[in-house]
């Protein structure tokens, strides 16, 4: 079975064994929290997980193709907002949204076909906006995205009648624990990790190192870029409607600048060439906001709102990205898995015993 | 048995005329030189070849289907492969993978011509396979170039265009590169165009020899004849201040001049 999916995909065997040793590493977290944390910081440890599902989802798409995207976080909105008009109950709707269109103020879904539409919806959006923005390239395809985030968000806030415009919409049912959370994010972490390895993933590398030569290697850029577009649109959505069903009220800010920018210092610290990265700099950029806030001294209001960025917080996150991008644009972990990482440092640890053992006689006296 | 054709191509950079109604062709199994001096338009050509960059005027084809203008990702399916004159290899990836990115496009577009061509057998071939897990940027500059080579291989080729592939290359190596070439050519059966200024490289492996001058074609023929050749001496091989004077001469009317 591995000769064929080595064959059909370009996957080996180690990047099955390195997806399912980072999908631990991110359950090892998720029961580290909730053996040991309190409920304080088991909050901060659930929104930790739906972060590191958008990061995920972004280095599906910024990582591979080694072009900024700014507007990640529309798909997340979308996905947040599908899915909870639909779960939300009649009782709710009545109030916040009685002029629903659609008559989606006259049903409510179970949370799962609820989520399951918010997922397509969100993907097949990215497809379609995917089809126009990977004609762009480099500065314009970034600006673009931003474009999708500010349309978006003018959607979300204008549409009062459905999504209740600016203020916030409320009562979406809680359908996610730290258990759920952490089997997604992991699971996550296995799709960014093969895709990267994937043959399109690697020809998709191929044309963020050198546009040209990828294209004179009969790399399709174009359809390669879309591709992981949709792929980052479908995991981002997700993540979207796993933020919903966690803190159960949702509003246009929710999926604006403050989440783009939390999200991309998170992928730009870990290092965005690898799902490792992604999740390296969610863990630490995690830890970082919590010790400016307890820094601030604010009153700690955790879980109700994806982190606010102000003061401190703010600025730190403004550091890591401006000193990353200039001293270390490969992030933390640089362009590898931490296992290949782990590999190749054995390997040369091994070469150089072998040498050593060659000049063995004069290096031993 | 397939043919490249370039018919009275022309190309301009603003007002810089890179190729002047240039024509040139390549059979399967022929390697061909394209030499001149600086700034001729050698790499040019190869860029219209590869559609890199569209033509102005003339046209491109391969097996009569004009392929000029088609892109470089259709070109290289068709069965053109090529190398950067300024390696432009995936710096970050490992040999191997650099090998892959290319090897997977032809598993999909060119399964039939891919016969026996495989990953490890490319390494070997360029002798590569210690370097296989290296990343691309690390390798020493010599192994940069014959990655290059083994990447464009990759493709299975019907031609293949090698931008002064002995460029930076000491002696020894550029000995080993005239056989790997003159190899590619024996197993493979494909065309070869290559350029360099390494005049002995290019005297030893070429069968046929295209001689450029500012934009345009000034002789063509086989080894012996081109290095008798007054023109070529001239402009090339002789000194620059009567290159200079020659260049008056409009390149066109030269090439015609040629048989
Ligand atoms: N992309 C480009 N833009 C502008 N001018 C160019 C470009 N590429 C080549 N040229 C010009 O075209 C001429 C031919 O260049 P080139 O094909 O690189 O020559 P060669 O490879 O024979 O040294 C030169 O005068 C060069 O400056
Ligand atoms: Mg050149």
């Amino acid at each position: 079975m591995m000769a064929a999916l080595q064959m059909r995909f370009g996957l080996g065997r180690q990047s099955f064994v390195g997806g399912f040793i980072l999908a631990a590493l991110v359950i090892l977290i998720g029961l580290i929290v909730m053996a040991a944390a309190e409920k304080a910081q088991i909050r901060v440890a659930n929104v930790f997980f739906v972060n590191l599902i958008l990061v995920l989802g972004l280095q599906i798409t910024m990582g591979n193709s080694n072009v900024a995207n700014l507007g990640h976080i529309t798909f997340t909105g979308v996905g947040a907002y599908v899915a909870g008009i639909l779960v939300a109950p009649l009782a709710i709707k009545a109030t916040g949204i009685p002029n629903a269109p659609f008559g989606l103020n006259t049903f409510e879904l179970h949370f799962i076909p609820a989520a399951m539409i918010g997922v397509v919806i969100g993907t097949v959006l990215a497809f379609l906006t995917g089809l126009v923005l990977t004609r762009q390239t480099g500065i314009a395809y970034s600006i673009a995205t931003l474009a999708l985030l500010v349309i978006v968000h003018t959607v979300f806030t204008n549409w009062v009648d459905l999504t209740r415009g600016p203020i916030a919409f409320y009562g979406i049912p809680f359908k996610v624990n730290t258990v759920s959370l952490m089997l997604i994010a992991a699971a996550c972490a296995i799709v960014a990790r093969l895709f990267r390895d994937s043959r399109w993933g690697l020809q998709l590398r191929a044309s963020g190192e050198d546009v040209l030569a990828a294209e004179a290697s009969g790399v399709s850029v174009k359809r390669l870029r879309l591709v992981a577009w949709t792929l980052s649109g479908f995991v981002l959505s997700l993540g979207g409607v796993m933020y919903a069903y966690l803190v159960g009220t949702i509003s246009p800010k929710s999926f604006y600048f403050d989440a783009v920018f939390l999200t991309l210092a998170m992928l730009i610290l870990g290092g965005m060439r690898s799902a490792s990265g992604a999740v390296v700099g969610a863990v630490i950029v995690t830890l970082g906001t919590e010790l400016m806030r307890w820094l601030e001294g604010a009153p700690v209001i955790f879980g109700a709102k994806m982190p606010q960025i102000f003061g401190l917080t703010g600025f730190f996150l403004g550091v890591v990205i401006v000193l990353f991008m200039a001293l270390r644009p490969d992030g933390l972990v640089g362009d590898e898995e931490l296992d290949e990482m782990a590999k190749r440092l054995w390997r040369q640890r091994k070469a150089r015993a072998a040498a050593g053992e060659d000049t063995g006689p004069e290096t031993s006296s | 048995m397939a043919r490249l054709e370039v018919e009275r191509v022309s190309k301009h950079f603003g007002g810089v005329y890179a190729l002047r109604d240039v024509s040139l062709y390549c059979e399967s199994g022929e390697i061909v030189g394209l030499i001149g001096p600086n700034g001729a338009g050698k790499t040019t050509l190869l860029n219209v070849i590869s559609a890199a960059l569209p033509v102005d005027e003339g046209t491109v084809k391969l097996d009569g289907q004009r392929i000029d203008g088609t892109g470089p990702r259709n070109c290289a399916l068709m069965g053109i492969g090529r190398t950067f004159q300024n390696i432009r290899l995936f710096g970050r990836l490992s040999v191997r993978q650099n090998i892959d990115v290319a090897f997977s496009s032809a598993l999909t577009h060119r399964k039939a011509q891919l016969k026996g061509v495989t990953v490890d057998g490319l390494l070997a071939f360029m002798n590569l396979t210690a370097s296989q897990h290296r990343r691309a940027r690390e390798l020493p500059y010599g192994q940069q170039r014959r990655l290059e080579i083994a990447r464009a291989l990759a493709l299975a080729p019907d031609f293949l265009l090698l931008d002064e592939p002995a460029a930076g290359m000491n002696e020894a190596e550029s000995e080993i590169l005239i056989g790997s070439v003159r190899a590619v050519r024996d197993q493979s059966g494909c065309g070869i165009i290559v350029i360099d200024h390494d005049l002995r490289f290019i005297m030893t492996v070429c069968e046929r020899i295209n001689v450029m001058h500012m934009g345009g074609m000034i002789a063509h023929g086989p080894p012996e004849a081109i290095q008798k050749d007054p023109r070529v001496v001239e402009v090339y091989i002789g000194g620059r201040g009567r290159a200079q004077s020659r260049a008056k001469r409009p390149p066109a009317e030269a090439a015609a001049a040629i048989p």
